[in-house]
């Protein structure tokens, strides 16, 4: 040992220690390090040094062997768990969570809110991912989609023409089955004869005609039929476990005749109902060979769904590629035919028909809504919602770490006493893992009590049917949250807590770190960022529902009633329905109409103005004599409908049809229709009498386009919708003199009445539930990144009591204590606050508001109120320990020295 | 068979009971460097000192802390009275085997 001030390479020492892990290497670090000294005299300080290394390499297997065995052959090995010393963790562990009643409070609180919120949204998001998954071969199965190509646009239908199913079964190998179903029909009127044998009558929705494959490709539950023919025949009825016992209760619906639409069908089969989480809503299904047309070919004309399964192994894509080839050689026989044009001429001029398509499991997600039977998903939404679960974990995990990091001068002492006996860092690291284990521990079983009592309300929210079901599953998924919670949580103040210096900690002289305050700082920072982002966006969609529904529409929504039904082709009954309504005293004004804003009823229609030669697709509305009064369309030139006159030539055209059509003195002008629709291409030249306001004829999130307006007298006056004008404050009794009136006038037929103003808000469901479900979670987040604010502000304030006491000594008043204590967290709130304001603008800017035509402005005061609001809270919070702080007595805080 | 030992276990076990009451990790190597002048590493030499030990041939104990290798305490080996019967066992071997050999072993010519 000639030179004592070289030492072996500290690298390899760690290297050593590491892969040596708990193995006794006392002795061996002994001989390397003699060896070493050794070698030294021999040899050059850097092949010693080498030799070392050698050394410390030949001993690799040896000492992962001898990690192994831990066990009493080797009495002398460290262990670093073992059963006492668990039991003095977990004691000790206790005895800190019921010593600091309100730190524990705050923690568990904290961190079970997070947890609810979190495995809330976790249900939420499982269920939205969980569409159209559960049915057998559920992979193989597609369904078929259309993308009609126009010259000026393309659009996505989630319909196709139904002669392609059999088509596809035919031709293509791979194609195990295919089948057509098509609806809804709503409003359908079936009867059927009571136990007292009277005739019932009543009015069914959602139903649908389908093809025997259906019930073959979807695995349904059959609860009784066969499930392979019970479509088989013409005016065979499927129906719905549900809509089986809604008519005939308990006793047997099986083989019951029940008449629809002039047709006798027998009740063949009945089915469960198709589960929520799947893309499918029927009440009813009868087999499609009773309508008439689905028996003739039709390439052409969108009617129905189709659906495919392909056999196993099948590739969507090589047969998707086939479609192209099969449009041309069986569409286009079909299109010439109906329209008297060369189809080659047709697909030149730019328009066509492409199919492909989509697996059945991303249906309900896709954007491009090609389901059909429900509203469909968001993935984008279902993205946000992952992001806001992960991000509410975050910041009550962040609590855990702040509050634990913040106290560590408590717990300081504690871990200088441990390690002067003998402990070592890897056994206080499991100590204190072991205490966030706990925290997580009782944490998690508060969020899923919280999880019970509150999921019926957010069922309520989010409409949806969501339930924790308690299984190995769930118990497992709990576990791994309570390990991963205690992991994420835990582990960093662990490692700040036991790497503390026994020396340092044991003369007194301990301070917090700046690092630490640095980081625990910086830590709230992110919490209350994410929070006041949340917050901001919660606001602007707020606002923006708020403005969708008070938005003028062009049109007085206010005390007005629609009645719906399949009436159309009776005008005799609803011109006396108008009429006797009219009569009402209760009733302004009533009027018929094809189309009804917002409804249905208007289509694109082919029109060529006689300025100029161009054809254009125009959206056209069919209303009665006196509906744009009773309305309250604004006419802005010329004259409306009358029925005084016949207007069956005449129309109406909105602001933007004037622009578009070019027109600059429009009344008197003629217009050309080109029928489109049946093929006929026949032209209808009409007169233009009247100019209206632009009104929101379809929903906010589309603009405002060009409409013609024509007079249903062209059809027969037919009317699907009747619109009344209450006077205000009558809406009862007006309700129920209509209802009188149409059982006079309509017997056997169920009313279909309304209120505009809920038709309208219905349009708007889905922004309302993502803005209530935002305004929840983000009430949530800032409420559990308040609690570690409180908790962390307590400590901040014990810590320095002294400071305080001398200060106070010195003449210092409790305004100068509160902002000596208040400063820093003002400072971390305003940066938090700099960072939210420009993410949430353009988060809500580029995603949220671009979605709808009619949009609010992001006004900046919305976001400095949030920023003002979320510090002014946070000072509350922080208050109550300042003063408190402030005014206690220094005598207090200064005595114990 | 129970109790076997391979050369280089013999040659370890020799050298501890060569070494007495010094027989640690560094000497020991050192020991069978020197003797049967071969590089022995310092991971060869545990790997074998463990085998034995488990084989319950030798016995081992923490000395006390000195003031060289940084504090350190050295392990000590010993032979058991199981190891001195496998020394026996394999030295009656050999001799006996020397004895039956029909072949001049004789060095001399």
């Amino acid at each position: 040992m000639k030179e004592q001030n070289i030492k072996p390479p500290r690298f390899v020492d760690q290297l050593f220690d590491w892969y040596c892990g708990n193995a006794p290497i006392e002795d061996l670090r002994g001989d390397m390090e003699e060896l070493f000294y050794t070698n030294l005299g021999k040899m050059s300080v850097a092949r010693a040094k080498l030799k070392y290394l050698q050394q410390a390499l030949s001993l690799f297997f040896y000492a992962i062997k001898k990690r192994k065995q831990k066990s009493a052959y080797h009495q002398y090995s460290q262990q670093s768990i073992n059963l006492s010393m668990l039991k003095n963790y977990l004691i000790i562990a206790f005895r800190n969570l019921i010593g600091h009643k309100a730190y524990t409070l705050i923690n568990v609180l904290g961190l079970a809110i997070g947890m609810a919120s979190c495995i809330m949204l976790a249900l939420y998001i499982q269920s939205e991912l969980s569409y159209d998954k559960d049915f057998a071969d559920a992979e193989s199965i597609h369904k078929l989609i259309l993308e009609r190509k126009y010259p000026d646009k393309t659009q996505i239908l989630a319909g196709v023409p139904h002669s392609f199913a059999s088509v596809l079964a035919k031709d293509y190998q791979v194609v195990e089955r295919a089948t057509t179903i098509c609806g809804p029909f709503d409003d359908m009127i079936i009867s059927y004869k009571g136990s007292d044998q009277s005739n019932l009558n009543y009015l069914e929705n959602d139903v649908y005609a389908a093809d025997s494959n259906f019930f073959k490709i979807f695995s349904f539950k059959i609860l009784k039929g066969d499930r392979s023919t019970m479509l088989q025949h013409p005016k065979s009825m499927v129906l719905t476990e549900s809509t089986a016992k809604r008519h005939f209760g308990d006793e047997d619906a099986f083989g019951k005749l029940i008449t629809m639409s002039g047709n006798v069908f027998t009740v063949t089969g009945i089915c469960e109902d198709p589960p929520t989480n799947t893309h499918f809503k029927f009440g009813l299904v009868i087999s499609i060979h009773t309508i008439e047309r689905f028996n003739l070919d039709n390439f052409n004309r969108p009617d129905s769904y189709c659906y495919l399964k392909l056999r196993a192994g099948a590739n969507s894509i090589a047969l998707e590629s086939m479609f192209p080839k099969m449009v041309d050689s069986y569409a286009a026989a079909d299109f010439e035919r109906v329209n008297k044009t060369s189809w080659l001429d047709y697909k030149k001029a730019g328009n066509g028909y492409t199919y492909f398509l989509r697996p059945l499991r991303s249906i309900y997600l896709d954007p491009d809504d090609i389901g059909g039977m429900k509203p469909s998903g968001n993935i984008i939404l279902v993205r946000i919602h992952i992001g806001i679960a992960i991000l509410i974990f975050a910041i009550a995990c962040i609590n855990f770490i702040n509050l634990a990091t913040a106290r560590s001068h408590e717990r300081a002492k504690e871990v200088g006493v441990r390690k002067v006996l003998g402990s070592f860092k890897r056994q206080l690291v499991f100590q204190f893992l072991n205490e966030s284990f706990i925290v997580s521990f009782i944490g998690v079983g508060l969020a899923t009590i919280l999880i019970i009592v509150s999921l019926p309300y957010f069922n309520l929210l989010t409409d949806k049917n969501l339930q924790l079901v308690f299984n190995l599953q769930t118990a497992l998924v709990l576990a791994v949250i309570i390990i991963v919670l205690s992991l994420l949580a835990g582990l960093y103040p662990s490692f700040v807590l036991s790497s503390f210096k026994p020396v340092n900690v044991l003369k007194g002289n301990f301070t917090a770190t700046p690092r630490g305050k640095w980081i625990r700082s910086g830590l709230v920072v992110f919490q209350f960022w994410i929070s006041i982002s949340l917050v901001i966006c919660t606001l602007i969609m707020q606002q923006q529902t708020t403005f969708l529904s008070q938005k003028d529409l062009g049109y007085d929504r206010e005390e007005l009633l629609v009645i719906e039904g399949n009436f159309h082709m009776r005008p005799s009954f609803t011109r006396s329905l108008v009429n006797e309504i009219n009569r009402l005293p209760q009733v302004l004004s009533s009027a018929g109409s094809l189309s009804m804003p917002s409804m249905n009823g208007i289509y694109p229609q082919q029109y060529q103005s006689e300025d100029s030669p161009e054809i254009r697709s125009t959206h056209t509305m069919y209303i009665g004599d006196e509906f744009a009064e009773t309305m309250g369309f604004k006419l802005l030139d010329g004259k409306q409908f009358s029925v005084a006159t016949n207007d069956s030539l005449s129309v109406i055209l909105n602001e933007s049809a004037v622009k578009t059509f070019g027109l600059s003195n429009p009344i008197g002008k003629k217009i050309t229709f080109l029928e489109q629709t049946y093929g006929s291409g026949e032209r209808t030249t009409f007169t233009i009498i009247g100019v209206i306001k632009d009104f929101h004829y379809r929903t906010l999130h589309e603009a405002v386009n060009p409409l013609v307006i024509q007079s249903n007298e062209i059809i027969f006056s037919r009317m699907s919708y009747i619109v009344a004008k209450v006077k205000p404050g009558a809406y009862k009794e007006a309700i129920s003199n209509i209802e009188s009136k149409w059982k006079e006038l309509a017997p056997d037929m169920p009313l279909r009445l309304r209120m505009v103003d809920g038709v309208l808000e219905a349009h708007y469901q889905k922004e309302k539930r993502t803005s209530r479900i935002f305004t929840l979670f983000s009430s949530l987040s800032i409420f559990v990144a308040l609690i570690g604010l409180f908790g962390l502000s307590a400590y901040t304030a014990s810590l320095r009591t002294k400071e305080i006491g001398i200060r106070k000594v010195f003449g210092a008043g409790i305004v100068d204590v509160f902002f000596l204590l208040t400063s820093g967290f003002t400072r971390t709130v305003l940066i938090s606050f700099l960072l939210a304001a420009p993410i949430s603008w353009y988060l809500m800017e580029t995603w949220w508001l671009r979605g709808f035509a009619f949009r609010i402005q992001i006004s900046i005061w919305t976001i400095l109120g949030v920023g003002i609001a979320a510090l002014a809270i946070a000072l509350v919070t922080v208050t109550y320990q300042s003063v408190k702080a402030g005014i206690t007595n220094p005598i207090r805080s200064l005595r114990n020295e | 068979m129970k109790g076997y030992i391979g050369e280089f276990e013999e040659l370890v076990l020799l050298t501890i009971a060569s070494l007495g009451e010094d027989a640690y990790g560094v000497s020991i190597q050192e020991n069978i460097e020197k003797i049967s002048n071969r590089s022995i590493s310092i991971g060869a030499l545990h790997s074998t000192i463990t085998r034995l030990e488990e084989k319950g041939l030798i016995k081992s104990w923490l000395g006390e802390p000195t003031q060289e290798r940084g504090g350190r305490r050295k392990r000590f080996f010993e032979i058991t009275h199981q190891g001195k019967l496998s020394l026996h066992h394999v030295k009656d071997l050999r001799d006996a085997l020397w004895k039956l050999s029909k072949a001049n072993l004789s060095l001399a010519k």
